[in-house]
């Protein structure tokens, strides 16, 4: 959704540098901080955005066809794909009528090169560990729900996370893709066979699942103890002396709120930050409802 | 020059007889392949075989090579040598850094014994220097910083300002006007910026 | 198996509900409806689409689909500092790195970083270097090393191949310098006897076979093609029997459907160059 727009770039700014330095944009590689600062002293970013703005984003839908749901969510150049493949198993002895839902976030050496091939850094686990948290206090799906025989059956959501391309935000981005997948998700139909005990699964017929909550997560980057921007890139991240991420409901009720450390921010601040994510929301949810009404006459 | 149509890597460009290979092309079997996708460039020179040569708009993918000026940042320094990441190869950003050493011997031209380090570079500082090998099995590029117009050019002192050159081998902060030793590239006004 | 404390594990054990499909499995499958249909013509190449440069944070990128369901997105970047002095310091060095996502296959979704992953992984990532390879010009690279990473998002059957091929694309792209473009081509010969037996025999190998035919297959393999100095860079693969003869025949069917797969790679690298060159 929307061209990429012309960069806004004061291109005034002498780098004060001195020798072959003076190639593209010196001050961005050797004083990054320096050249973020003087945008935003102009109320812009470096790549056209005001400071309260979002990046572009956009969703497609069930294009992995070996995953029962998936959805790639592009957020500018961040670019995530979630795939949900659901699988059957016994439910856990303390939840007997529950079912499972396991995500993980995985950021490959594919997205960026500040990941190693291997198993996931902290980046991802802390990821990881954000999503289930979402999951968890959304109640974005009912574990009930979940259940197909109390005690003996349930469904487990194995809900995979891919980053692709790592341009900031990935956990707007993830949790985006989590919710898009999810509603994409169709599932055989199971009875427990009343002779037998056994179960029988028919896959030609196929049920949605039901989503109870709409959670939408929306990402601030602190910058210098208290200019709020939106939706950072990576670059805005690395520079940024702190992040809020706020996550809320279709009903306007808070879900998560998640901020990592860095610089303390004014309870004043962090209103701003909610009621800026409930504006948010609201966007998100439309273009997901466009999306799925786009491709269900099929 | 001329300007070609866009050329993918691996394309047959010609015979080696009709010209020879440029950069970004290279010969096999009597003929001039591409080895980069991107614009051809045919350049005549008086009399003999033109060059054939593939070149890409896009930043090119450059390494460092002998006898090339970089630009670095010290990162350590000790008391025989200086530790650098090499940023700038020319005028050209590199996508990531490499690392550089500047022994003692090689800080500057003369009176190479008397040299000392901490009184050459300190961290932090931006240094344009010289490559003068690739390194061997235990060490990395070495530079050299050994002519006039290659040294310190960004230095700051200890208040965070700064530092303005004063002489060949001292910077002076506008703040304290405290001085402090460095190995001072001289200025060549064809880098100043307006 | 070791308890896995970086990634949510879920539940010990799970199955694919396949497992319990109300059908016998060996009848009513989709699978065997697609067999079942006419035969199909072992020559045919499965349409080709790709993209290069795609991506923001790569120096180089491809995207390759095979149509019927096999995604490979990879991504490339020209060379960086050696993570340790030493070593050859004439030539760069080529890393290769191959992900399968979770979600790729049918059936029972693999326990990522599982022994059994890691080692399909560890192959297919070394089968990719050992294609590529020849195709770099290493020698323009000392001291440094070169990155390529490949990411199986769907595999709908010749995986390897189309990873190759993606894979070159993106080290064009990021401007690294290459002899050629290595194209990837697949085939598998059917296990003989059940039915083709009667006559079409002769030619039993299928060009860039779909995941069912590969599963089923008694041998698979893999062709990588340098296509303007028509020189092979790998041969992977393996399988029970054949004759000689026929290994050769497949050889040459698959450095055949190289070629005829490399205008549409070339296609792909000029757009992208044009795409960069106007941007």
């Amino acid at each position: 959704v929307g061209a990429p727009r012309p960069q806004r770039s004061p291109r005034r700014e002498g780098p004060g540098l001195l020798g072959p330095c003076c190639g593209a944009a010196p001050l961005r590689t050797v004083e990054p901080l320096e050249y973020y600062r003087r945008f935003l002293k102009e109320n812009c970013r470096p790549d056209g955005r005001e400071l309260g703005e979002f990046r572009a984003t956009t969703v497609n839908i069930g294009s992995i066809t070996t995953a029962d749901g998936s959805a790639l969510v592009k957020l500018g150049n961040t670019t995530v794909i979630c795939g949900v493949k659901a699988e059957l198993a016994a439910p856990a002895l303390d939840s007997a009528n529950k079912g499972y839902i396991v995500p993980n976030v995985e950021l490959p050496s594919l997205c960026s090169t500040r990941f190693r091939s291997g198993p996931p850094g902290e980046e991802a686990q802390a990821a990881s560990q954000f999503i289930a948290d979402v999951i968890e206090n959304s109640q974005i799906i009912a574990k009930e729900d979940l259940c197909i025989a109390d005690g003996k059956l349930a469904w487990v959501l194995y809900c995979d996370i891919i980053c692709l391309d790592y341009d900031g935000n990935i956990l707007d981005a993830s949790t985006f893709a989590l919710l898009a997948a999810l509603k994409n998700v169709q599932l055989p139909s199971v009875t427990i066979n009343e002779e037998t005990g056994l179960s029988e699964v028919n896959l030609k017929q196929k049920n949605p699942l039901v989503i109870r909550k709409h959670p939408v997560a929306t990402s601030f980057a602190i910058f210098d103890d208290t200019l709020l921007i939106v939706d950072p890139t990576a670059e805005e991240e690395d520079l940024a002396t702190g992040t809020v991420t706020v996550v809320t409901d279709e009903d306007d009720r808070l879900c998560s709120v998640h901020k990592p450390g860095g610089s303390p921010l004014t309870g004043a601040k962090l209103q701003d930050c909610i009621s800026r994510a409930i504006t948010r929301h609201k966007e998100v949810k439309k273009l997901i409802d466009k999306v799925i009404k786009s491709i269900k006459p099929k | 020059v001329l300007a070609l149509s866009e050329r993918p890597a691996g394309e047959r460009l010609c015979s080696t007889e009709e010209a020879s290979a440029g950069s970004g092309t290279y010969a096999r079997h009597g003929s001039i392949f591409a080895s980069l996708a991107g614009c051809l460039q045919r350049c005549a020179e008086g009399g003999g075989l033109p060059v054939v040569s593939v070149v890409r708009d896009a930043e090119a993918q450059l390494l460092p090579g002998v006898g090339a000026v970089v630009t670095c940042k010290v990162c350590s320094i000790n008391s025989r040598f200086a530790k650098v990441n090499i940023l700038y190869v020319g005028s050209t950003p590199l996508k990531s850094t490499f690392r550089g050493t500047i022994r003692r011997e090689d800080i500057r031209a003369t009176e190479k014994d008397k040299v000392e380090v901490y009184k050459s570079f300190r961290p932090g500082d931006i240094v344009l220097a010289k490559v003068i090998s690739l390194g061997d099995a235990q060490s990395n590029y070495l530079l050299s910083t050994a002519e006039n117009e290659l040294g310190v050019v960004v230095a700051r002192s200890e208040a965070g300002v700064q530092m303005v050159p004063i002489s060949w081998c001292e910077m002076q902060c506008p703040q304290t006007h405290t001085k402090d030793f460095r190995k001072v590239a001289r200025v060549q006004p064809q880098f100043l910026q307006t | 198996m070791p308890l896995d404390h970086r990634r949510l594990r879920g539940p010990d054990e799970s199955q694919p509900p396949e497992l319990w499909a109300a059908q016998p499995r060996d009848g009513g499958g989709g699978e065997a409806e697609e067999s079942g249909a006419a035969p199909r013509d072992p020559c045919a190449l499965r349409p080709l689409f790709a993209r290069a440069g795609l991506l923001s944070q790569a120096e180089g990128s491809a995207y390759v689909e095979l149509s019927g369901g096999t995604k490979v997105l990879c991504a490339a970047w020209g060379p960086r500092e050696a993570a340790e002095p030493g070593g050859a310091v004439a030539a760069g060095r080529l890393l290769c790195d191959f992900r399968r996502a979770p979600f790729c296959a049918r059936g029972a979704r693999p326990r990522p970083g599982g022994a059994a992953e890691r080692e399909a992984e560890r192959e297919a990532a070394a089968a990719l270097r050992e294609a590529l390879e020849p195709a770099v010009r290493l020698s323009r690279y000392p001291r440094a090393r070169l990155a390529v990473s490949a990411l199986l998002l769907q595999d709908g059957g010749s995986a390897l191949a189309a990873a190759i091929s993606a894979a070159s694309l993106a080290l064009a792209d990021a401007g690294v310098e290459m002899y050629d473009l290595a194209v990837g081509c697949a085939l598998c010969r059917p296990p003989r006897g059940d039915g083709d037996g009667d006559g079409s025999a002769a030619e039993p190998w299928l060009l860039q076979p779909g995941e069912a035919e590969e599963r089923g297959s008694a041998a698979r393999l893999t062709v990588a093609l340098l296509p303007a100095l028509n020189q092979v860079s790998a041969v992977l693969g393996g399988g029970r029997g054949g004759e000689p003869e026929g290994w050769g025949r497949a050889l040459r069917l698959g450095v055949e459907g190289c070629q005829r797969l490399y205008p549409v790679l070339r296609h792909c690298l000029l757009r992208a160059a044009r795409r960069r060159d106007g941007a």
